[in-house]
């Protein structure tokens, strides 16, 4: 832990869970799923170096989601999605094209267990870092590549981006209506699992490495991330259309009082489908309707004056499958998410961003331990340079210098970014689109929740 | 990583075949934990309870309009291949004698029993107290503690607690409930996740309790992000889609069905060459990203006509020659003779009972390209022994 971080787990007395402390990852990965890999790692207690350079930044992190919607011109630090892919990584800039970076990357090599990267497999050939020449380095290395469609075959090279995994997996079909339209999401789910999986692969690997000191190679292709997550979705494809039997629950989604009050009820037979009516008042309930999907009116209409929350868990008591549709605030104010401890505080050491939620990466419960920590805030560029360079790699002072007057290391952006500022969301748009509501009481709340001020202890000015 | 595989390229491998694990219980998630386990090599052990005819999925099965009452067994057999069989009466003392035979036998023990379905098996104290280096896992809805701990589940009710459904759907509309399983697979990677863990460093902790309802709440991406860091309730459709990834972007019709469009970061002028009219490039549209923000059906106008005259096959080639990373939109049934997938031998056999061929289903996502050569089998869990 740094001496800038302050983190409600150091005030429990049981262990923090970091099974992987002691492993050291050198981290090429950007963007969401690549990140996720490391963010998994750092979480687990990894020493994580995640390297971008002054003029190859994770554009895709540092760019997204102004923290509060305002422009700085400390923008790269500043987003909500760096924030969150980042959190307990230290960060160092080389820049790789050059001599002197590549000398950097093989001696980081030299001290680090796990190579990660989600580049296409030309970027790494390009760089000359093929896997038989960094083996040849360092046998025992783990080497992961995540790239949108695996390291070989006719898509190996082709630029991949969430959404074009997903679909690429079968999602946008099968998550559609049963009929023709595909459809997508709003949440990147292909990048998100293949970031969970290929954590495990490396897990895999570890155990490898210790049992034979032999390194591995792991080619981890992004959309069978999503493809696995969707196995129900293939086989289903496989199968003859017509089966008989009966349902073994049926699925409504009623609206109930509010905007964006949503509950859904899996109700098994008639007796459940009356609990529902009899929840909603429905002195005498109509019969189960042929389809789930246009349920009676008198329950659409009892369920439209009804509590989701209090319906959902009068159902629950009864046995009966039952949520409200949450959203992302109702996660972060749910009591069995707060029990749970699934989300905590990390506070970033700039004042104008402060203490924020944010969920574990693995947010299993240990018995013995606290579970993992949001130890470390996510990091200025550059920020790790001089303490990477000089205590692992055991670099002077003056061969350090010279790294930042060649350019191979930076404090921060090259001028090719200019003064831009990560663009805010145009949420009005967004809003009256029917994308988002507002909820603008939103740091009032959170600091009720987590016991103490989240947000910003001052307000940026505009434009600093 | 031209050229020959060092390795096997299949979706399965035998790095973890010193490992014997236990599956108790018939939850979904755990079936998965146990599945990964075995396209790893592990021995997968599935115990089933005696008394009630088995797991649930020997009479139910997944339907293109959900679970229905039959024999078929298809998703039994996908989620249990490969894994041997043994069925006991918990309430017996016999059941007990070969449950803790079982138990003693494995490195990993996976279940899916709630904290009172534990108590009713003899299990709660047995479970997180297991001799020696044994690692326990127990994959449930919700946990083994906190407030949901014995609320009923569906993958329906999971992802509506855990917040992915609210991110389904179309604008201004209500959300909508995908009808295969899900959550479940998410619960059974962490389950996974946890065994590796558990096996890899004993010493830190070897008991863990994933609640599938909590892996989907933690991992979501941007949708707590935009309450805490926006001040915003993060919803579906278009309406979140266009102001939030820009615009052009998303699935457009093409002649033989629909591409995903998508810029990540190209410059606008790439699709000015896609489409084949470079002089689009001096367009208002093109020139002011706010403007086509604005007015997103004005500047799918200029474009859509190239694409309603091109396959996707084309589209989608060209894209990517000119490094815009565009997806194809695959059916689930088209990614069965995906050439990429095939290459990559990327799905796994599966024998379904009363199926004269084999199905197949997505293996592994990845690969290890170091020292291995064998397969697993995959062989279909029998009635149980």
């Amino acid at each position: 832990m740094t001496d800038e971080t302050v983190t409600d787990e150091t005030m429990s007395e049981e262990p923090i869970y970091q099974p992987l402390a002691g492993v050291r990852v050198l981290d090429l990965t950007g963007q969401y799923a690549g990140s996720q890999i490391t963010r998994i790692l750092a979480d687990l207690g990894a020493e994580v170096n995640k390297v971008e350079a002054a003029r190859h930044m994770d554009m895709v992190s540092r760019g997204l989601v102004p923290t509060d919607n305002r422009p700085t011109n400390h923008w790269w630090t500043r987003t909500a999605y760096w924030a969150e892919r980042n959190i307990n990584k230290r960060g160092i800039t080389v820049d790789l094209t050059t001599d002197e970076g590549k000398e950097v990357f093989y001696d980081l090599l030299d001290v680090s267990d796990i190579l990660a990267e989600n580049y296409t497999p030309r970027v790494m050939r390009h760089f000359g870092f093929e896997y038989e020449t960094l083996k040849a380095r360092k046998p025992g290395l783990i080497h992961i590549s995540l790239s949108g469609y695996g390291q070989e075959g006719p898509l190996a090279n082709a630029p991949a981006n969430a959404f074009g995994m997903l679909a690429a997996a079968g999602l946008a079909y099968a998550m559609g209506e049963p009929g023709p339209a595909p459809y997508l999401p709003t949440t990147s789910l292909a990048d998100m699992y293949a970031g969970i999986s290929a954590a495990t692969s490396i897990l895999v690997a570890l155990r490898r490495v210790r049992l034979t000191g032999e390194g591995e190679r792991i080619d981890m292709a992004g959309r069978e991330g999503g493809m696995a997550m969707g196995s129900g979705f293939v086989l289903g494809s496989q199968l003859p259309p017509d089966q008989p039997g009966e349902r073994v629950y049926s699925t409504v989604i009623l609206g109930c009082a509010g905007d964006e009050e949503w509950l859904v009820v899996c109700y098994r037979d008639a007796e459940e489908w009356a609990q529902l009516c009899g929840v909603l008042g429905i002195e005498d309930p109509p019969d189960p309707p042929a389809d789930p999907d246009d349920p009676p009116e008198e329950v659409v209409r009892a369920a439209a004056a009804a509590d989701r929350h209090a319906v959902a868990a009068a159902l629950q008591a009864a046995g009966v499958a039952a949520a409200p549709v949450q959203t992302g605030r109702d996660i972060l104010l749910d009591p069995h998410f707060e029990e749970r401890d699934v989300y905590a505080l990390c506070r970033h050491t700039d004042p104008e961003i402060g203490a924020r939620p944010f969920g574990r990466a693995f947010p299993v419960r240990v018995l013995g331990a606290r579970g993992t920590e949001l130890r470390d805030p996510p990091r200025d560029l550059g920020r790790d340079n001089r303490e990477v360079f000089r205590e692992v790699l055991g670099y002077s002072d003056e061969r350090i210098d010279a790294l930042y007057e060649a350019g191979v290391a930076a404090d921060g952006p090259s001028t090719r970014f200019g003064r831009a500022w990560a663009t805010p969301l145009d949420t009005e748009a967004m809003i009256h689109d029917g994308g988002a509501l507002p909820a603008p009481d939103y740091l009032d709340v959170l600091s009720e929740r987590f016991g103490e001020r989240v947000g910003p202890l001052r307000w940026p000015e505009e434009g600093s | 990583m031209d050229g020959p595989v060092a390795g096997e390229a299949r979706g399965q491998n035998t790095r973890l075949s010193d490992i014997v694990a236990v599956e108790l219980g018939e939850g979904l998630a755990a079936a998965y934990c146990g599945r990964w386990l075995r396209l790893h090599g592990a021995t997968v052990i599935k115990v089933e309870d005696a008394t009630t005819g088995g797991d649930r999925l020997r009479r139910e099965d997944l339907t293109p309009d959900g679970w229905r009452r039959t024999e078929r067994r298809s998703m039994f057999a996908a989620l249990h291949a490969g894994k041997e069989s043994v069925s006991l009466d918990y309430s017996s003392d016999e059941g007990q004698s070969e449950l803790h035979d079982q138990l003693f036998r494995a490195d990993v023990v996976i279940s899916s029993f709630t904290r009172d379905e534990l108590l009713e098996r003899g299990l709660s104290e047995v479970l997180f107290d297991l001799p020696g280096d044994r690692v326990a896992v127990s994959c449930t809805p919700f946990g083994l503690d906190g407030p949901y701990a014995d609320y009923q589940a569906t993958d329906e009710v999971l992802l509506a607690y855990g917040g992915s459904m609210s991110t389904l759907g179309q604008s201004k509309g209500p959300p909508r409930h995908v009808r295969v399983p899900m959550a479940d697979f998410v619960g059974g990677v962490f389950g996974f996740q946890s065994a590796l863990l558990g096996l890899l460093n004993p010493a830190a902790g070897r008991c863990f309790d994933v609640s599938v309802a909590d892996c989907l709440a933690a991992n979501l991406e941007r949708v707590t992000m935009f309450y805490s860091h926006l001040g915003l309730i993060h919803l579906r459709g278009h309406g979140m889609h266009r102001h939030f990834a820009g615009h052009p972007g998303g699935l457009y019709p093409c002649k033989d069905g629909y591409v995903m469009v998508a810029m990540a970061g190209s410059p606008i002028q790439m699709m000015a060459l896609l489409v084949e009219q470079p002089e689009l490039e001096e367009h208002p549209l093109f020139q002011d990203r706010l403007e086509r923000h604005r007015r997103p059906d004005e500047f799918d106008e200029l474009i859509l006509p190239w694409f309603l005259e091109h396959e996707a096959g084309e589209i989608v080639t060209k894209a990517h020659e000119l490094r815009m990373p565009f997806g194809y939109v695959l059916r689930p049934s088209e990614l069965l003779t995906d050439a990429q997938l095939a290459h990559r031998q990327s799905l796994v056999e599966v024998a379904v009972p009363g199926l004269a061929e084999p199905v197949r289903m997505p293996g592994l996502p990845y690969r290890y390209r170091e020292f291995d050569a064998e397969g697993v089998a995959l062989d279909p869990l029998e009635t149980p022994g």
